[in-house]
């Protein structure tokens, strides 16, 4: 099972990877959909010695929220405020995706020298998971629309999943329900936002916010 | 008293020695006093002043302050001195709505947040040296090296000056106490000001002895904020703002004497440092009573003529007897002549001063000894001044004239405090006990020097209270022998200042500015500011004259300052950019950053 669980991870880079560059808020919205399918089945594929009926509750509980609930409230945000592209992002898609490949060169000298226990499931797991993260924090940072940015943070919050799958072998399965659920709400809660700045503003730029302010 | 506390390295940890105990004193008897008369204050008030947050206030500005004096961990002093900061910011800006009230809380909050700042780097420096924040690791800790040393003496005497007031951190003093109410800036001067000297006095007993140029250095700041002081006291025609002054001055004449306090213990001559360190001890307390006097009898003609200047007064003393008698006893004291209580502490700084056997630095004592003694002349003037146009004379304005004395829950706590100023002036001997104890450990004195030191000081206080009995009986008979003389022939009473005319009018009464001009000529020439229209022309149309006394340090210095600063600031301000964007990207640079350095 090692080397499918190493797939993937690999794919899951991948969607991040791919998120970056698309402008498409649709593709980007159906990436992270696949995106948390795979972080879904991850579980079940990384434990060596089987599965266990908590193991399988999370497997699922992940891959209903992350890969089929969240993407719906998100295209249904998106269909409401009727917003298909991401038209002027801070950085450029190209420029983007250069420095995700950075950030993943960084997320391997980083899990490289991080101090971790010794048995870790997969040598995979702890580089994917940094560079997820900082892939969705790049997403937030170099994107403007909302709904980019609701995307930006729930790849934020897969890299921490996977990370915290890297050091918990038995996961308290009651905190990550928990955290599934807060994610959840989180972007059911956003969902709705958005819908709110696009009435007010007629465009769902975060930089219009700015304005709110003094 | 332990208590353990969930803060870290903190513990609640009290604890009461001589020193703390004539601080708690002082704090539980102003209090007491100030806060009976800031019930009076406040309904007389007539809703002037929100109540209910001028008693919260007023409550943990006390409270504050009588755990800071006890407290003996660094964490609970400063959780004390910050509590007792922000009340006091709360009291300054009570009447809120008036531009000015507003501005001198802003002012006063930036100070005292300046030196807490201070304080808590000095603490730091002390922690790390100690590995806790008990004041008694801090005693039992190895020496600080030479330049901890300096930075924490600096740190700390920016930091507790701030609260005090010394020249030039003065700044917030003379803005904030006239914007308070009466009784919190009784507490404000009479005793949160004198918390910066306790928090000196305090670390001087841990630190141990600083060098002989730092306790010239204190002496000197002292003698010139004293100086500073009352130079501005006598040039002002609010009167909360001459007090607010005169506070400068006495907390000057405080530090001058901790100065002579340092300087004995780094000479070695422990007598000298027990004398300059009661001495100061001694004045904290007699300053503590008679300016929080001062300040109540200021809120009573306040309250009963609604004006603060000066020149707008008069004719007092017949109308308001009670205030009148207090003030009197407040502004003897306050000049420090000998029958009260003010002269006990001055006392014991000039023989202090004239006691000195080395010949080098006699001159400098003498001149001290001098400069004390010109002090204390441009008190008088500047009290007499206050005392003469505010109660003698005629009435300079209609309110005055309707003035009318206050109510006894207002008369009471002032008569406590004026018993306790004529008290120690007579009897000065419990009270010079009390300050040679409290200085005992911070002069490390041993207990012959300093047995052989409170009984020859004790002894002569006692026959200057003695003698001060005797110009008060001499001062009855003669005031009996004067009306029992008169009494069988006709007096004619006549307008004060009349000069004779036959109908004067209270106009050409003596003037707050006249008063005190001989004195000030001479050096008010870059002080005052005039604004003199002049008339011209065949048919002038407008002319005016205006003069007014700024601040130096606040005013024309400050800004020179500033301007500098806020260039530096404006660099770092381009990164605020408002951009939620912006603020993520800087902190995911932060993080990986800190994760390659540390990783």
């Amino acid at each position: 099972m090692q080397e499918l669980s190493q797939i993937l991870l690999v794919l899951i880079a991948l969607f991040s990877f791919y998120a970056l560059g698309n402008s498409s808020l649709i593709g980007c919205i159906k990436i992270i959909a696949l995106q948390g399918m795979c972080l879904g089945l991850l579980p079940l594929i990384i434990d060596r010695q089987g599965f266990g009926i908590q193991i399988l509750l999370i497997a699922a509980g992940m891959f209903i929220l992350k890969g089929v609930l969240i993407p719906r409230v998100l295209s249904y945000a998106i269909r409401e405020v009727k917003i298909r592209r991401e038209m002027e992002p801070l950085i450029g898609y190209n420029a983007s995706l250069l420095i995700g490949v950075f950030l993943i060169g960084i997320s391997f000298i980083l899990a490289s020298r991080l101090p971790l226990p010794e048995n870790i499931r997969t040598s995979l797991l702890v580089p994917v998971s940094l560079s997820v993260l900082m892939m969705g924090m790049l997403m937030m940072i170099v994107r403007v629309k909302a709904v980019t940015q609701v995307i930006g943070y729930l790849m934020f919050e897969n890299g921490i999943y996977l990370f915290g799958l890297a050091i918990s072998y038995q996961a308290p399965w009651l905190i990550e329900m928990g955290v599934l659920l807060d994610v959840f709400v989180a972007v059911f809660i956003m969902g709705i936002v958005i819908n709110h700045i696009a009435r007010a503003f007629d465009s769902i730029n975060t930089e219009n916010l700015t304005n709110l302010g003094d | 008293m332990i208590y353990p506390w969930s803060l870290p390295g903190a513990a609640f940890h009290l604890g009461v020695d001589p020193l703390s105990a004539a601080f708690l004193f002082l704090v539980l008897v102003v209090g007491f006093c100030a806060g009976i008369y800031g019930e009076g204050y406040l309904s007389a008030s007539s809703g002037h002043i929100a109540k209910a947050p001028a008693r919260f206030f007023f409550a943990t500005l006390v409270i504050s302050m009588a755990f800071l004096v006890c407290a003996r961990n660094a964490v609970l002093f400063l959780v004390c001195w910050e509590i007792m900061a922000l009340s006091a910011f709360g009291l300054v800006s009570l009447e809120h709505q008036k531009e000015e009230v507003r501005k001198a809380g802003k002012l006063y909050l930036l100070c005292t947040h300046t030196g807490s700042l201070c304080l808590l780097t000095g603490f730091a420096f002390l922690w790390r040296n100690a590995g806790s924040f008990e004041f008694s690791a801090f005693l039992a800790a190895k020496p600080l090296s030479m330049f901890e040393r300096a930075s924490v003496f600096w740190l700390f005497l920016i930091g507790f000056g701030m609260k005090a007031g010394f020249w030039p951190l003065h700044i917030w003093l003379q803005e904030a106490h006239p914007a308070a109410p009466s009784h919190a800036s009784a507490a404000m001067s009479g005793i949160m000001i004198e918390m910066g000297l306790y928090g000196l006095l305090r670390f001087f007993s841990i630190l141990g002895p600083v060098s002989i140029s730092a306790s010239v250095f204190l002496m000197i700041l002292g003698l010139f904020t004293a100086f500073f002081g009352i130079l501005f006291a006598s040039m002002q025609r609010d009167f909360k703002r001459l007090l607010a002054y005169s506070s400068i001055e006495n907390i000057g004449i405080i530090l001058a004497a901790s100065g002579l306090g340092c300087y004995g213990i780094s000479r070695g001559n422990p007598a000298l440092s027990l004398l300059g360190f009661s001495a100061a001890i001694l004045h904290t307390l007699n300053h503590g009573f008679f300016k929080s006097l001062m300040f109540l009898s200021a809120g009573s003609v306040y309250l009963a003529t609604g004006t603060r200047d000066i020149e707008s007064c008069g004719g007092l003393q017949k109308i308001m007897p009670g205030v009148s008698a207090f003030t009197a006893i407040g502004s003897l004291a306050i000049c420090g002549l000998p029958p009260l209580n003010g002269f006990t502490g001055e006392w014991l700084l000039y023989c202090g001063f004239l006691q000195m056997g080395y010949r080098r630095e006699i001159i400098f004592f003498s001149l001290a000894a001098a400069v004390l003694s010109l002090i204390g002349g441009l008190a008088v003037i500047t009290f007499s001044k206050f005392y003469g146009l505010v109660f003698l004379g005629k009435a300079r304005s209609e309110s005055a004239q309707k003035a009318k004395d206050p109510s006894s829950l207002m008369l009471i706590p002032m008569g406590i405090l004026a018993s306790l100023c004529l008290g120690i002036g007579l009897f000065p001997g419990l009270a010079t006990k009390a300050a040679f104890f409290a200085a005992a450990d911070i002069s490390r004195s041993t207990p012959l020097i300093f047995s052989a030191g409170l009984q020859k000081w004790s002894a002569l206080l006692d026959a200057v209270g003695l003698m001060g009995a005797m110009v008060w009986l001499l001062s009855a008979l003669l005031w009996s022998i004067k009306k029992t003389s008169l009494k069988k022939r006709p007096v004619a009473r006549e307008m004060t200042w009349g000069c004779g005319f036959t109908a004067p009018t209270p106009r050409m009464q003596y003037t707050g500015s006249s008063y005190s001009m001989p004195a000030t000529r001479i050096i008010d020439g870059p002080l005052v500011k005039k604004e003199f229209h002049s008339p011209n022309g065949y048919w002038p149309q407008s002319s005016s004259f205006h003069s007014r006394v700024p601040d130096p340090a606040l005013d024309t210095w400050l800004p020179k300052l500033t301007t500098p600063l806020e260039g530096l600031i404006a660099w770092p301000k381009k990164i605020q950019r408002g951009k939620l964007q912006f603020y993520l990207l800087y902190a995911a640079a932060f993080l990986i950053v800190i994760l390659l350095w540390k990783l």
